[in-house]
């Protein structure tokens, strides 16, 4: 009867809350507004047999031309439940959209409507019990100090990190407490103190350790030092080589020469004119000897031999390069002598 | 006239399965009784020990473990008994795993270098990732070698990190709280160490420059001898609920194990107090059984001179060991190309076995203040104890034990009952079989190198003519040592871990 009423009441007929079902008047009503309002099978001049005298009869093969499974004479209200079923999914099918999105703007005033709860009211606080009592928290006279515990409960054994953590579950049986007070239940409650006064602990700690990383944003400066490792032969260690010979090669060894004919040069009276025709003449020619040289021997200090030896070394071989150099330098006077003499004839 | 084998054997008896007694008629003056823990396999090694030494009597550089512990037993002032644990070898004055405790309240009660070891808290870290066995397996090589550049090895070897001698005090001082100031470890690293890596009595002034001399350039070395880095997978999980909260979930987990000490440093610091002490025990009659356990009162000038430069030894080894976890953290990072915060690079815990501390322990039903010696012995507290992590409260501290090149380490946790016999103390690692010099002639490096490479363990040695010292041949089997202390309740087996990498000096 309830379930019937509900359906009248979703299509809109126009007195669901007064009518009986043992009332053949009413029950023909129901089926003749349910014909013409929404099912329309018949055409609107052939819906009279279902009014007239013989209406019974007619409703039957009306049901059984609708495909009813039960039969209208035996079980009248089965089948005028089927056909309001039957009247409310014609209904759905034709208002679909018009429908859910009824039912979205339904949602969304309803998480408005949580705001201007009442906390005072006696369903609230029925609400609140049943929840306790659902997550199985001990009771307490102010519901809203219980309501807190819920949500405490809920965050902390219900979020997703808690989920996450659900694996490592613990027995208060299998702990040891340490000491012992001589009673079953002292010792739970022992047991149980303990473990609150560890969780505290663990929070007083990660505010220590969130203390030291806040001043650890001001003092830390974490240096490493390669040159300082003791390495051996790797791959890396031989990008390194190559990257301290590049450097020594390609700027260092320039700069010198270049540093070394000019002053020199300067030293020998010359004109900035002289030194700079001088560096055009003798500067590649050396610098090309200067990587024939050295490009070699540096690869070999970088790689084979130890950071202390390393400059001993390289003094070496500077021994024998400076007398070179200055060898070079003696022959570039002979030079230039005669190719002043040259340049003086010309300007004659 | 020196006692037959047989006639010394009448003072040695068995408590249990695990544990023998050693009588106070032993050796002369012996104030307390011995006690040392043996299975059947260790118990033969300590007892041969002895029927050689009676054989061939004045031979040999030390005397017999055994020997040693009753010695300990007669220092003044020490109470319960000089306890020894199953990987017990002979060393200077001590042996290395014995563990003597002397009451604060004694004015005689003495405090002494040979008690703590020339390597003064060297101990055992412990860092784990979350990675796994099959994602290292194919960068294996890779890691291994990055590894060994970041982290210098060997005698002589430079540390990468500058320091200078200002820096040298303060980290002295600080220990890793210096480390932490300039940021090379994790706030989370202080909180998983033992004495939160800071040991407040040192006193930088009381470490000699010489001392310092040596310490300065080796900081972030890990130095010759038995020290290693170890890249581990855990292999074997025997409690899930202790294993999960060191943040081990699996078998296959991989983990960094870095067993250092405090250098050049250390050793000197010790040197320089066994002079001292000689003196001091002149001075105020101090006997004892052998020269090597030179001594000093501890509320004399030279104890309190020694404790404050320990300490500040160990704060030295600490920072040793956090900046090796920093370089380490980096070749991980490196190789994997992500951040050590990624990779879950958190240390499990850090402990040192050779160590003296002032600590707080029921005696006979009445708290005392007691000078622990540990020397080749790990703390291990039971779990609620004050003193531990928070996070380990429920489970006990970690207790890591070293096991030999290419064999495995273990993770134990302290309990109730070991705080109850031995002060809460356990064992450290194998304990040697057999000495250096005895594995060198026995051993051929090649062999041993060869032997690794079968296992698939990638080695990377300084040097390698000196492998055959650390040949697990030459050390007791860490098996049989674990199995020892969790059969007699001193520590409970946790987590078992095998090496797939090993650098070495």
């Amino acid at each position: 009867m309830l379930s019937i009423q509900r359906k009248l009441r979703t299509l809109q007929y126009h007195s669901p809350d007064h009518f009986s079902l043992s009332s053949d008047d009413d029950v023909r009503n129901i089926v003749n507004w349910l014909e013409n309002q929404k099912i329309r099978y018949y055409s609107i001049k052939d819906r009279s047999v279902l009014q007239g005298e013989d209406w019974k009869r007619n409703t039957a093969s009306y049901l059984k031309q609708l495909k009813c499974p039960y039969g209208f004479e035996k079980h009248q209200n089965a089948a005028l439940d089927w056909l309001l079923n039957y009247a409310v999914r014609l209904e759905f099918a034709d208002q679909k959209d018009n429908i859910n999105d009824q039912a979205a703007k339904l949602r969304i005033t309803e998480d408005e409507n949580v705001a201007p709860l009442d906390v005072n009211s006696v369903q609230f606080k029925n609400s609140v019990n049943k929840l306790r009592e659902f997550l199985r928290i001990p009771p307490h006279h102010d519901y809203l100090q219980v309501l807190k515990a819920c949500r405490i409960l809920v965050e902390k054994r219900l979020g997703a990190n808690a989920v996450k953590r659900s694996g490592d579950k613990m027995t208060l049986s299998t702990q040891e407490i340490g000491f012992d007070l001589g009673e079953t239940s002292l010792n739970e409650a022992g047991k149980a103190l303990r473990l609150l006064h560890i969780d505290e602990l663990r929070l007083l700690q990660t505010q220590i350790n969130e203390a030291i990383v806040a001043a650890q944003s001001q003092t830390a400066d974490p240096k490493t030092d390669t040159t300082l490792g003791k390495m051996f032969g790797s791959q890396m260690l031989l990008s390194t080589a190559m990257k301290k010979l590049m450097t020594d090669q390609l700027c260092f060894a320039p700069c010198f020469l270049t540093v070394f004919i000019s002053v020199n040069s300067l030293l020998q009276g010359n004109s900035t004119d002289m030194i700079s025709d001088q560096l055009k003449s003798d500067l590649l020619p050396i610098l090309v000897t200067n990587w024939m040289v050295w490009g070699p021997f540096q690869t070999l200090n970088f790689t084979l031999i130890p950071l202390q030896h390393r400059l001993l070394c390289a003094n070496l071989v500077a021994l024998v390069w400076n007398t070179y150099l200055a060898s070079k330098a003696n022959s570039q006077i002979d030079n230039i002598d005669s190719r002043d003499g040259k340049l003086l004839l010309t300007d004659k | 006239m020196p006692r037959t084998y047989e006639e010394e054997l009448k003072f040695i008896e068995r408590i249990d399965d695990y544990s023998f007694r050693i009588k106070k008629e032993f050796q002369p003056n012996m104030l307390v009784e011995g006690e040392f823990f043996a299975n059947s396999r260790l118990q033969y090694l300590m007892f041969d020990e002895l029927k050689n030494h009676c054989k061939y009597t004045g031979q040999g550089g030390f005397l017999p473990a055994v020997k040693q512990i009753a010695n300990v037993a007669a220092l003044p002032g020490i109470v319960k008994r000089s306890i020894a644990l199953p990987d017990v070898h002979s060393g200077y004055g001590f042996a290395i795993g014995n563990m003597a405790a002397f009451d604060m309240d004694n004015p005689e009660a003495i405090l002494s270098p040979g008690g703590v070891g020339f390597d003064i808290n060297c101990g055992v870290r412990l860092l784990r990732t979350n990675l796994f066995e099959k994602d290292v397996e194919p960068v294996k090589e890779q890691l291994t070698q990055t590894l060994f550049n970041h982290i210098p090895v060997g005698v002589g070897s430079k540390g990468m990190i500058p320091m200078n001698a200002r820096d040298l005090e303060e980290a002295l001082e600080m220990g890793m709280d210096w480390s932490l100031r300039e940021g090379y470890i994790w706030a989370e690293d202080k909180e998983h160490c033992e004495e939160y890596g800071r040991m407040l009595q040192a006193d930088p002034t009381k470490v000699s420059a010489r001392a310092k001399k040596r310490g300065l350039p080796q900081l972030g070395t890990l130095g010759a001898g038995n020290h290693y880095a170890e890249i581990q997978v855990v292999e074997e999980i025997y409690n899930k609920q202790a294993a999960k909260r060191m943040g081990i979930d699996e078998a296959g987990q991989v983990c960094v194990m870095i067993h250092c000490g405090s250098r050049g440093l250390g050793h000197q610091v010790a040197t320089d107090a066994l002079t001292e002490m000689e003196r001091a025990m002149k001075r105020d009659n101090i006997v004892v059984n052998d020269r090597q356990l030179a001594c000093a009162r501890i509320n004399s000038e030279e104890g309190q001179n020694y404790y404050k430069s320990m300490a500040a030894a160990a704060n030295y080894a600490w920072v040793n060991r956090s900046s090796m976890t920093f370089l380490c953290r980096q070749a991980f990072a490196k190789i994997f190309n992500s951040t050590p915060d990624d990779l879950d690079m958190h240390m499990i815990y850090d402990v040192s076995h050779n160590i003296a501390k002032i600590e707080q322990h029921m005696l006979d039903g009445k708290l005392k203040t007691l000078m622990m010696h540990r020397k080749g012995a790990t703390r291990a507290f039971p779990p609620n104890h004050p003193l531990i992590p928070v996070d380990y409260q429920l489970t006990g501290q970690p207790v890591l034990i070293g096991g030999t090149m290419g064999t495995c380490s273990y993770v134990l946790t302290g309990t109730e009952k070991g705080m109850e016999r031995t002060f809460g103390t356990t064992c450290h690692g194998a304990g040697r079989a057999y000495s250096r010099a005895k594995s060198r002639r026995n051993l051929d490096y090649m062999t041993v190198l060869e032997n690794l490479k079968q296992k698939g363990i990638s080695i990377r040695v300084a040097s390698p003519k000196l492998v055959m010292e650390e040949a697990p041949e030459s050390y007791k089997n860490v098996t049989d040592v674990v199995d020892t202390c969790h059969g007699a309740g001193i520590s409970d087996k946790c987590i078992k871990l095998r090496p797939i990498a090993v650098i070495k000096g």
